[in-house]
């Protein structure tokens, strides 16, 4: 409940951030820009329009995930608002949920908002009919063929792993902001954010009979133990719907479930060496 | 419980990285502090002040000793519901205004909806700011911001409040506002453990005072004993020069207006010193029984220390 | 927090990390299905690997074949190769970009008469076969290969083997990504290899099978517009029918009095001429080739040729009962590096590459064809068939 009261506050805090809605004022104008694509056939068209509007989604993300990830907590340390919080009855455990949860939220919203735009205009660009039933104001027709038919319900699952992906790197930089000041941080973060996006590279090698056996457990270990960024880019599917993707969403919901764990497992982290932290 | 606050044999050190050394912050603390009282808690920057509250609340940990309060170990949940922090210069969540910012923290204790509309609107009105509830901090002065802190810190109706600096960098009203806030706490039952450089607000409210510099503690006393002192004021009117002279030797203070010397000599001088202005034709026209200042004795005190 | 309550979250950080690699486990092998482009060839190299971490792979393959497609326009079609190389490997579900790769291959490097150049059909094969590997459950690249190899390679069995792939699965719509009906040509040109390749019976059948299908699709799509191919289904059926009819009785049969000559005019330069009783507008198709040439086998693309190798196919074009050509390849020393030692020089009439008019006159196989001197049987075709060996030092 505490957690709660924060995380809310944290979400309001964060939504009134300046480099954060510039990041997404970015990702916005981003992602309008593809408006304005227009090369080759129509089918090539499609591919980069998607390719392009999820990547943008995923790029601008990022940015706003690690900005706020290593600053929630470091900030209040900073402009010593901490204080006043840790010295009214507020666990640092629920502090840490807290701000994570807030974040998480905030997070929420700048890809809902991104991803967002980023649908409405692949439906304006390619779905000239979608809009069609729009402006005839029959809106069953346009929810029931365009929004839960065709691509819309993929592109919408390609974003949700997008934010699966940018919840797991903001749970590492608060995570890492519990003992690293905001720079050390900000590389390590983006450090182990590179190491577990290479994951089909750390794979490979950890099964190759040409790396040496001890490289080859170091291999291992990061594959396994590194969080897997690379489990979530699964855009290719959903750019290439008639390429069949046997058990995605099987293969999407066990990625969320190994995102989740992390999570947990970096939240249980950062509580532990925040119950331990002088502020 | 008589005490709010036992202090025992508290220690902190830190490890510089730069140096290598380890800085001790504070050296072997021991103190109590009395329910009901003002208790001033004085040192010059760098004492060690700050840092002794922040164990008391649970934000640093401490490297050996230990404190209760009001009959808890530091940073326990419970004693939290009970005390609450002003810390110096605080700030705020800027985006929030100052309505907002205080039903963020009342929520933070869990006080349902109703009353802590009421319990907000009537704190602001004590410090004065309902004019400018609505307004967001980022806007407020430094003034508002420590009056807005004031009012986080009364929140719960604590019992024990720890206040750090609370009227560095106000203006003289608001000084004085702050200042009858602290007593009116005090009489409303409440225990203060005021951290200050400002000597005359804690000359001002204070019941006992300590002294920390360094990391130690210097001195520790009820604030009249510490100032009751052992010398004496005289006065008196057509005293010879000569005399005067002479007196103005054993004096710590001497000096003369519009023909009359006031001068400051020990307990052990006063008979000597009256006799010989009266044998001399001069005329006594009074004796006061002499008082330092905080001031003095803060600035012994310290000195003391230097020396030492 | 208690010491008990610290150590067991820490002892929770055990079991939660079995099950995040629990899951690791599991999903490795099922994310190879949905991330081609393998990060890990290290041909690819690190920038696109850079490309991959922000997301963008696939916006980097569609915009490098942008690229491509301006290098298409300004006529600098080897530009073009490597890109399909590099895009299809970032992203291989780009069907349009092994179709334009495979065209630009085996139509496009071209002598200065405007002849192509033959090695690259083999990599033209090997780059289609992969490309239908990574999408095998949609028409687009069966259809494609097949084109090529009904068009451009006149190997109308391979053709009608890949037609017969293309014409079993659906298309999509890119628009929504919802599989629909191939389009309707697909069975015509199905049935159209099969006439290609002598298959009278077969092809009709197939035009038979045309028609109900067209005839379904304009009822299921509700299109109306859809019904001129059910018109031009039965116009073609009507039309083979007949032809069927009158070709059968062709007696008695067609001498071609086939001869054909060539004449050394100076290095790589030299005459092909002859003479074909047949309708003008006959062709025959003359390859000059190494003795012993083999067609190169990619087992997966390459657009390493053997560059040592020579074939030059040309079709000369009968008029009044003779042809003649002369074959200048002195300018394209690259194409036809004239390495080996002996060559060979075919002249062919084929009457299954002939055209309507010619096969009204000979049958479909050749049934009414007769030569005093060439007449060859080859898989039940009877066509015509002259061979030189040359030596080396006769072309330069």
């Amino acid at each position: 409940m505490t957690a709660w009261v924060i995380a809310r506050n944290t979400f309001g805090e964060a939504i009134r951030k300046k480099i954060l809605n510039v990041f997404l004022i970015l990702a916005l104008g981003s992602v309008l820009i593809s408006l304005t694509f227009t090369f080759l056939e129509f089918r090539q068209q499609v591919v980069i329009l998607k390719s392009f509007g999820l990547g943008m989604v995923q790029f601008w993300g990022l940015f706003i995930a690690i900005i706020m990830g290593i600053s929630l907590i470091p900030a209040d340390i900073e402009q010593r608002t901490i204080y006043t919080i840790l010295s009214k009855p507020v666990k640092r455990y629920e502090y840490v949920l807290g701000r994570f949860l807030g974040g998480a939220i905030t997070l929420a919203v700048n890809v809902a908002l991104m991803g967002a735009a980023f649908l409405v205009v692949f439906l304006l660009k390619v779905n000239t009919r979608a809009l069609e039933s729009l402006a005839s104001l029959d809106f069953g027709a346009f929810w029931t063929s365009w929004v839960w038919s065709g691509e819309v319900p993929g592109l919408i699952g390609g974003i949700a792993m997008v934010y699966m992906k940018l919840l797991l790197l903001l749970a590492v930089a608060v995570c890492f902001s519990t003992f690293a000041t905001v720079t050390v941080n900000f590389f390590l973060s983006s450090a182990v954010f590179i190491a577990g996006s290479i994951s089909s590279v750390t794979e490979a090698m950890s099964k190759s009979p040409n790396t040496p056996i001890v490289l080859r457990w170091l291999y291992a270990a990061v594959h396994y133990l590194v969080p897997n960024f690379g489990n979530y880019d699964v855009q290719n599917p959903i750019i290439h719907p008639e390429v069949p993707a046997a058990d995605l969403p099987l293969y999407m919901w066990k990625a969320v479930f190994y995102g989740l764990a992390y999570t947990i497992i970096l939240l249980v982290v950062g509580v532990l060496v925040f119950e331990r932290k002088e502020v | 419980m008589e005490n709010a606050i036992e202090i025992c044999d508290l220690t902190k050190s830190f490890h510089s990285v730069l140096t290598g050394e380890d800085v001790i912050a504070v050296d072997h603390l021991t103190l109590d502090i009395h329910r009901g009282e003002i208790f001033g808690f004085l040192g010059p920057n760098g004492a060690g002040k700050t840092t002794t509250i922040k164990m008391l609340l649970g934000l640093i940990f401490p490297t050996s000793g230990t404190a209760s309060i009001l009959g808890y170990p530091p940073g326990d949940i419970e004693v939290k519901r009970k005390i609450s922090y002003l810390p110096e210069s605080p700030y705020f969540y800027e985006h929030l205004s100052g309505y907002e910012v205080l039903d963020f923290y009342a929520t933070l204790f869990g006080i349902p909806a109703a009353e802590r509309k009421k319990k907000v609107d009537e704190l602001l009105d004590l410090v004065g700011l309902s004019d400018n509830k609505h307004k967001r901090l980022r806007h407020y002065s430094k003034g508002m911001l420590q009056r807005i802190g004031l009012a986080q810190a009364l929140i719960n109706d604590p019992d024990l409040l720890f206040l750090d600096e609370p009227t560095s960098g106000l203006d003289p009203i608001a000084h004085l506002d702050i200042r009858d806030m602290i007593l009116r706490l005090r009489d409303e039952g409440r225990t203060v453990f005021l951290s200050s450089h400002q000597l005359s607000d804690v000359e001002m409210v204070c019941d006992r005072v300590s002294i920390l510099d360094r990391g130690k503690l210097m001195r520790v006393g009820s604030l009249k004993e510490m100032l009751a002192g052992k010398s004496v004021e005289i006065r008196a009117e057509r005293v010879r020069d000569d005399v005067f002279e002479k007196i103005k030797a054993h004096s710590s203070d001497a000096f003369t207006v519009d023909g009359a010397i006031r001068v400051r000599v020990e307990q052990s001088f006063v008979n000597e010193t009256v006799q010989m202005i009266m044998q001399t034709g001069g005329e006594i026209t009074a004796v006061i029984p002499g008082k330092r200042t905080l001031e003095d004795i803060f600035i012994e005190t310290v000195r003391e220390g230097t020396v030492s | 927090m208690s010491v008990t309550a610290r150590r067991s979250l820490l002892a929770l950080l055990v079991p939660l990390f079995a099950v995040v690699v629990w899951l690791q486990v599991q999903l490795d092998p099922m994310r190879k299905r949905y991330q081609p482009g393998k990060v890990t060839n290290i041909e690819i190299g690190t920038q696109f690997v850079a490309a991959t971490l922000i997301g963008l792979k696939e916006v980097v393959a569609g915009l490098l074949w942008v690229r491509a497609d301006e290098f298409f326009h300004s006529g600098n079609y080897a530009a073009v190769i490597p890109i399909v190389r590099i895009v299809t490997w970032l992203d291989p579900h780009q069907i349009d970009v092994y179709d334009t790769g495979a065209w630009h291959l085996s139509y496009n490097f071209t002598d200065s008469q405007e002849r192509s150049d033959r090695r690259y059909i083999p990599p033209a094969q090997a780059l289609y076969s992969e490309g239908i590997a990574n999408n095998p459950d949609i028409y687009d690249l069966y259809f494609a290969q097949g084109w090529m190899n009904f068009h451009k390679v006149l190997d109308f069995k391979k053709a009608i083997e890949l037609f017969t792939e293309a014409n079993r699965r659906p298309a999509v719509d890119p628009a929504t990504g919802r599989r629909r009906m191939r389009p309707q040509f697909v069975g015509h040109t199905l049935a159209h290899a099969y006439r290609k390749d002598g298959q009278i019976d077969r092809a009709i059948e197939q035009w038979r099978q045309n028609i109900r299908d067209n005839e379904r699709y304009v009822r299921e799509s509700g299109d109306p517009g859809e019904q001129v191919m059910v018109d031009v289904a039965r116009n073609n059926l009507n039309q083979l029918l007949r032809e069927k009819e009158e070709r059968s009785r062709l007696k008695p049969l067609k001498d071609a009095k086939f001869e054909a000559q060539w004449q050394f005019l100076g290095p790589r330069k030299f005459r092909v001429f002859g003479t074909l009783d047949l309708p003008t507008g006959a062709r025959v198709r003359l390859v000059l080739r190494d003795k012993d040439f083999k067609e190169q086998q990619f087992q997966k693309f390459s657009w390493d040729i053997d560059t040592n190798q020579t074939i030059l196919i040309d079709d000369l074009y009968v008029k009044d009962g003779r042809f003649s050509r002369t074959i200048d390849i002195e300018r394209d020393v690259t194409i036809y590096p004239l390495k080996a030692e002996e060559y060979v020089m075919t002249f062919t009439f084929n009457p299954l590459t002939a055209p309507d008019f010619v096969q009204d006159v000979i049958g479909f196989k050749g049934e009414g064809l007769a030569d005093q001197k060439y007449l060859v049987v080859r898989n039940g075709v009877r066509m015509l068939e002259k061979s030189f060996i040359i030596k080396r030092n006769q072309l330069l």
